[in-house]
């Protein structure tokens, strides 16, 4: 019987990343949250994400906005409220992490179909000893939210379909889908060597407009939507029946 | 006739190579290699592209050269001893992808850990060594965003973006800032386009001429010069059959007239180049020279630190009007043009030869008896 690591900050992992030259590329910056970074992070991306720093499920997720005014547009669960300053926007930032800490990420202006945003989950699991990517399922944005997780409403879209949907190419969707492989099997190499009893990891990646991938983060006890794929259903049940003790590393 | 009816045991090395480049290769199989005197091993090279393999039943169509016809047949040979590389693969390519993992899990050595670098990774990779640090240009990685490019011209009056991937000087986007504000970019891409833009805009034209590559940006090296024709150096570094480092050669490659690179150039022996045609005292020109062997050393250690070992290498330096060396990029399957052109054919012999003796030299033993019992019984047929 084995053990299972879940390791639930963000800045932690995304530390390990970014450490690893073939993967650093991949990962939007992120600082933690403080007025002084919001502010830097805003001037420079124009775009950012705030969220907490060991949060699930979508949870208190905001995305903030600046125009060329200098007036951020601040969306949050279904609510966007308009014509904020920036300070505005970082006391609702600290309302709602009330002191716990929260990251600030660039943000990436998604691949739409439709108009509607969408991301990916890239599955990537070891039941045995070797990590195998074994679903990737694209997901679009939750009705009025700026969220796409599953649990928060956001649709699932079988990938190829998502990339047809998008517009890219036959050739391109294929060479897209053997670079999320490799940055899946990267991801749970370098993630492994830091905290080696992972088993199951769900990496939530964005493309850009240019249908780069973008790591917005990895999650070491993804959420389990049965009937993906077959194969993630069966190493999921092994993996489950396998393990005997679940801890937690922050 | 039969390939394995050799004197002695037969280690067999596999060189991948690529559909279309097989007559770049032929000459390989010529190559007199020797495996040690008292050695019972004889070698046995065949050629194979990715299409020749039969992952199932663990054998490979390749081609062999047989001095007794004197022409090359074709043959079905067990998974090679020791696999030499001399196929750009894509990181991405599927089939390339396998075979590897397959020849890992069979613990088959490759001569060279990697075929092709990526220069982020690689810059990553040699920023951590504090001797190579300065001597590597500044490079950042490129976001997509416009304070990228602003903040890096801000430092340098001219800037370098290239593919993380790209080969050959394609890909390399220069951009300068003009009086005004405006950007001058240019490129190449079969004729040299040099046109302008604005800041905003300029984040929609690398992303229209890169696409999905990843990219980085890098400041100028201001290398040495005759009159406006650049040069810089390609060291074909290789290890040798008793798997000692040896630089077989340093040819300077002199590029043509306000070319960015110094491809298809001319080349000249790094004591000519330094002693004839810059004139400099042969101190300076053996200082220099210490200088070098010293910094490609550690390069070269630093890859295999990361990547694991290399057979050979062709490291690109630039020495710039100071004499400071810098590091440009690395190539793990060099053409080898320049070293004939600057160093002639022993040379080139001599950097054929080192690999193969150094594939010998560390491919899997078979063991005693002949082939391994998990490898398919042999047969050739003509081509």
């Amino acid at each position: 019987m084995r053990t299972y690591q879940v390791v639930r900050s963000k800045t932690a992992k995304t530390g390990v990343l970014l450490k690893d030259p073939g993967l650093d590329r991949y990962i939007p910056e992120t600082e933690l949250y403080s007025r002084e970074n919001l502010a830097r992070m805003l001037n420079k991306y124009k775009y950012v994400y705030v969220k907490p720093d060991c949060g699930r499920g979508g949870n208190k997720v905001i995305s903030i906005n600046l125009d060329d005014g200098g007036s951020c547009s601040i969306h949050y669960d279904t609510r966007i409220l308009k014509g904020k300053t920036v300070a505005e926007a970082a006391a609702l930032v600290e309302r709602i992490s009330a002191g716990a800490p929260f990251i600030i990420q660039q943000g990436i202006k998604l691949l739409t179909i439709n108009n509607v945003p969408f991301d990916l989950r890239v599955n990537v699991q070891k039941p045995f000893n070797r990590w195998e990517v074994t679903a990737m399922i694209a997901r679009l944005r939750a009705p009025g939210k700026a969220v796409t997780n599953f649990c928060q409403g956001g649709r699932l879209v079988e990938l190829k379909q998502a990339f047809t949907l998008a517009g890219l190419k036959p050739q391109a969707c294929d060479r897209l889908k053997a670079l999320l492989t490799f940055i899946g099997e990267k991801t749970a190499a370098a993630l492994c060597r830091k905290y080696p009893h992972l088993r199951e990891l769900g990496l939530d990646i964005g493309l850009d407009r240019q249908a780069r991938p973008w790591i917005f983060e990895v999650n070491t006890r993804p959420q389990y939507v049965r009937g993906l794929d077959e194969k993630f259903d069966r190493y999921h049940r092994l993996i489950e029946q396998s393990t005997v003790k679940k801890y937690q590393t922050k | 006739m039969p390939v394995a009816k050799t004197a002695g045991r037969p280690v067999y090395l596999g060189v991948l190579i690529s559909q279309n480049n097989l007559n770049r290769f032929t000459h390989l199989a010529k190559i007199p290699i020797s495996v040690g005197e008292s050695s019972d091993t004889k070698p046995v090279l065949y050629l194979f592209t990715l299409k020749d393999i039969d992952s199932e039943k663990l054998r490979i169509r390749g081609l062999f050269y047989d001095p007794s016809q004197n022409r090359w047949n074709s043959g079905i040979f067990p998974f090679p001893h020791v696999i030499y590389m001399r196929k750009i693969p894509d990181h991405l390519d599927k089939k390339a992808e396998d075979f590897l993992k397959l020849a890992e899990k069979m613990h088959i050595p490759l001569v060279n850990a990697r075929s092709t670098f990526d220069k982020w990774e690689l810059y990553r990779v040699l920023c951590t060594s504090p001797q190579i640090k300065p001597h590597l240009p500044d490079t950042r990685l490129y976001r997509g965003q416009e304070s990228d490019i602003s903040s890096m011209l801000n430092r340098y009056e001219k800037i370098y973006l290239k593919a993380c991937r790209g080969s050959r000087g394609r890909e390399v986007m220069k951009v300068s800032r003009l009086p005004g504000g405006l950007l001058e970019y240019s490129y190449y891409d079969g004729r040299l386009f040099i046109q302008r833009a604005n800041n905003k805009c300029l984040p929609r034209i690398v992303a229209n001429f890169f696409g999905q590559e990843e990219v980085i940006i890098q400041q100028p090296i201001d290398l040495i010069s005759i009159g406006d024709r650049k040069a810089d150096l390609r060291a074909e570094m290789q290890r040798n059959g008793e798997g000692l480092l040896e630089i077989v050669g340093m040819p300077v490659r002199v590029g043509h007239a306000r070319s960015p690179i110094t491809t298809h150039a001319a080349c000249y022996r790094f004591e000519d180049f330094f002693g004839h045609v810059l004139k400099l005292d042969q101190a300076t020109v053996s200082t220099l020279e210490d200088k070098l062997r010293r910094l490609l050393g550690q390069i070269y250690l630093m890859l295999e630190q990361h990547y694991g070992p290399f057979g050979e290498l062709g490291i690109d330096i630039g020495v710039d009007r100071n004499f400071h060396p810098w590091f440009i990029e690395c190539n793990a399957q060099s053409a080898k043009v320049s070293l004939m052109n600057a160093y002639g054919g022993a040379a080139l012999l001599r950097a054929y030869i080192n690999p193969l003796e150094y594939a010998l030299k560390i491919a899997a033993p078979p063991p005693p008896g002949g082939q391994r019992s998990r490898l398919a019984p042999i047969r050739s047929t003509s081509s």
